[in-house]
Order: C-alpha cells, then sequence, then structure tokens
C-alpha cells in the first residue's frame, strides 16, 4: 500500500468556481497531487471534461458532487448515483445518503462548522446526528488550515470517533481559487493501481491522513482494526 | 423566438429554505432552450446585518475564540442567494450555483451552460426551479424561458 496525495473537494466555473476543467486539473498537477474529486455545487456537468484533462495530464480525477443544501453541504464522490439534491432535506438527507452509497458512491460531511447562514447558508452543518452512522468521511480540516472554525472541526472529529462512528478523516480546501494560506491534502492509502475504486475503497476503509502536503501529519485515525 | 414562460413575482423571507418549482410544457421537442433569469437586490444593507453576521460567527467559533469586527465586516454586505435549475419528470437537468443575480443560460443536445447537461429536449412538463438559500428582504424575480 502506498499514500498518494488527494485535494477531494474542488469547484470550477460550472458552479462558482474560477477554474475551467482544464485549470483545476492542471493546478493540481502543479501542487504535486495525485489526484482531486471534482465537487461542484448541485451538478457534476464538468466531470466528464475533467476526467479527460486528467487523463491527459496525468492527476486521477474522481467524479463528484457536493450536495448544497440548505442545512449542510455533503461531498459525493464517485459518480454512480443520481439523486436529485433538491430533494435533500433534514427528513430525507439520511435515506438519501443510504442510497448513494448503494449506489457505490462515499458521501464525506463539508466544513461542518463553517460559518453559516446568512454568511453561508448550509456552511454549518444542520444535520441530525444520525448522518454520522451513514457517512464514511468527515472533513476534520477545511480551507485555511489556520481557521479558528478548524479548532471546533477537529475536536468534533475525534469526539465522534472515540463514540465508534467510523469516520474517515479528510481534508478539504474548497478549492475554488488559486488563493494564498495555508493549505493541506488527504493521504489515501491505496492498494493496487491508482484508480478511483481504489481512492474511494481507501476512504471507505479509513485508509486516510491530513497532511501539509510535504509529510507533517495534522489528522489520522484508525478504526475498525 | 417563442416565451414558454414569463413569470416574474416576490419571494419573501418567508420563503427561506424552499424551493420554487414553476411549471411550463414543452408541446413539442426544440433544439434548445433559452433562460434569461434575476432578481433583485442582491446585496443587503440592513441595519441588522453585523449582528445577523456577527451571531453565525458565534456559532461556528470556539467558544474562547475572539471574534474581531473586521473578520465579520469582510462578509457585509450580506447577500440574497437564489438559485436556478431546471427539472423534467423529477430529474435535474442541471443547476447553476451562481452569485451573479441576473444570468442567461442556454441548453440543446450538443451543448450547455455551465451547470447543465446537453440533451435532447423532449416534450413534457419542466420546471424551472428557484432554490431559496438566503433572502435576507423581499426579493423581486423575473423569469422567461424561450426556444
Amino acid at each position: 500500500m502506498r499514500y498518494y496525495p488527494f485535494e477531494l473537494h474542488c469547484h470550477t466555473v460550472h458552479s462558482d468556481g474560477s477554474f475551467t476543467p482544464e485549470e483545476l486539473v492542471k493546478a493540481a498537477k502543479a501542487r504535486g497531487l495525485s489526484g482531486i474529486a471534482l465537487t461542484d455545487h448541485n451538478t457534476a456537468s464538468g466531470v466528464a471534461e475533467a476526467v479527460e484533462y486528467g487523463k491527459k495530464y496525468g492527476v486521477l480525477v474522481i467524479p463528484g458532487i457536493e450536495w448544497t443544501t440548505f442545512y449542510g453541504h455533503i461531498t459525493i464522490l464517485g459518480g454512480h448515483s443520481d439523486i436529485n439534491w433538491t430533494t435533500v432535506s433534514p427528513e430525507t438527507v439520511t435515506e438519501k445518503l443510504i442510497k448513494a452509497r448503494a449506489a457505490g458512491d462515499v458521501a464525506i460531511l463539508a466544513h461542518p462548522y463553517r460559518v453559516g447562514y446568512p454568511v453561508c447558508t448550509g456552511g454549518m452543518n444542520e444535520f441530525p446526528k444520525e448522518i454520522f452512522s451513514v457517512l464514511d468521511g468527515y472533513e476534520a480540516i477545511s480551507e485555511d488550515v489556520g481557521k479558528p472554525t478548524n479548532i471546533r472541526q477537529t475536536e468534533e472529529y475525534y469526539r465522534l470517533v472515540s463514540e465508534g462512528y467510523s469516520l474517515s478523516a479528510v481534508y478539504g480546501r474548497d478549492w475554488h481559487r488559486n488563493s494564498e494560506g495555508k493549505f493541506a491534502v488527504t493521504e489515501l492509502g491505496i492498494s493496487g493501481d491508482l484508480n478511483v475504486e481504489n481512492a474511494l475503497d481507501a476512504i471507505r476503509s479509513g485508509r486516510t491522513k491530513i497532511t501539509c502536503g510535504s509529510g507533517e501529519l495534522l489528522v489520522t485515525v484508525k478504526y475498525g482494526g | 423566438m417563442p416565451k414558454l414562460l414569463l413569470a416574474s413575482g416576490r419571494i419573501g423571507t418567508e420563503a427561506l429554505h424552499t424551493h420554487i418549482r414553476i411549471p411550463f410544457r414543452l408541446t413539442e421537442a426544440v433544439e434548445e432552450l433559452s433562460i434569461n433569469y434575476s432578481y433583485s437586490p442582491k446585496k443587503y444593507f440592513g441595519e441588522d446585518a453585523y449582528s445577523m453576521a456577527y451571531a453565525a460567527f458565534k456559532r461556528s467559533y470556539p467558544e474562547s475564540e475572539p471574534i474581531f469586527k473586521e473578520v465579520v465586516d469582510r462578509e457585509l454586505p450580506l447577500n440574497n442567494h437564489i438559485t436556478f435549475s431546471l427539472e423534467k419528470d423529477g430529474v435535474l437537468l442541471g443547476t447553476a450555483h451562481r452569485h451573479s443575480p441576473r444570468n442567461t443560460f442556454k441548453i440543446s443536445e450538443k451543448q450547455a451552460s455551465y451547470g447543465f447537461y446537453p440533451q435532447k429536449l423532449l416534450p413534457g412538463e419542466y420546471f424551472a426551479v428557484l432554490s431559496v438559500h438566503a433572502v435576507l428582504e423581499p426579493v423581486e424575480y423575473t423569469l422567461e424561458v424561450e426556444v
């Protein structure tokens, strides 16, 4: 098994990012990333193009989407499910997550403590606690590593794991454009070929660690033996 | 250019966090749909903007962490934010998650504006879906769908 650096939360012009799919893939290559997940807000319309540029530039592109709901944001990775995001609510979210995962996708709670409404609608997670039983990952750190909200995210992450939830530690830059700051990566422990299904399996299996990219470990956890 | 839908109206704060579905019908297949969508105002300058933003920071920050005025000020003015999606038979044909309050979207079999999937535009009942992510004061919208 080998660990590869990924950015699992990215946006393009297909939602509100500044990158075209090609620019995003090139920027990922320039950062030395092995792969990215394209998670535009409520659309996967840029995925096919990004996957093609990923092949051209040697960056693995995981198809994805970010359910940008009024009550929380969840990245869905894999491209296997096709759930209408407008049907995701506190009452239906658990059922929708079960359906997405049954189709083969991986679900990660994005920036659970970002400043929420009215600064960023759904930025702060307000979904019921039962979702933690049907998620694969949790952004223990998001955006600039030094943001105060990351203190709460990391504390909450460790608390949830200590309660027995099987959640992989994931970093999400929520990469919309190039900007200054201190950013991290999610390293995925991949057995066999570097491909989408093996990357998803690493997240499902808890083979993740958040590092500064230069090897400095920020968050990791092992569960389930 | 034939108009399939011309709608306008007011979205009040009671509609916060709802999806407003406006139906229209295609009686025959068409090559392209063109949608003009706008709403106003975008920016909210109410006197309570700072206190609402501060309260949002308070909910997310660690209790011991100071919340500096300049950090809150960076988020002002606050924004109304209502996105547009197109739906047919319960299936989304795309969502434009944009912050601009004035947009034109085009969809055809060969190409589509960002956020939408190129596809055949078959007869049937369609819905323009306005998703009210943020509405801090009543907002006026206009929506035109043309072929």
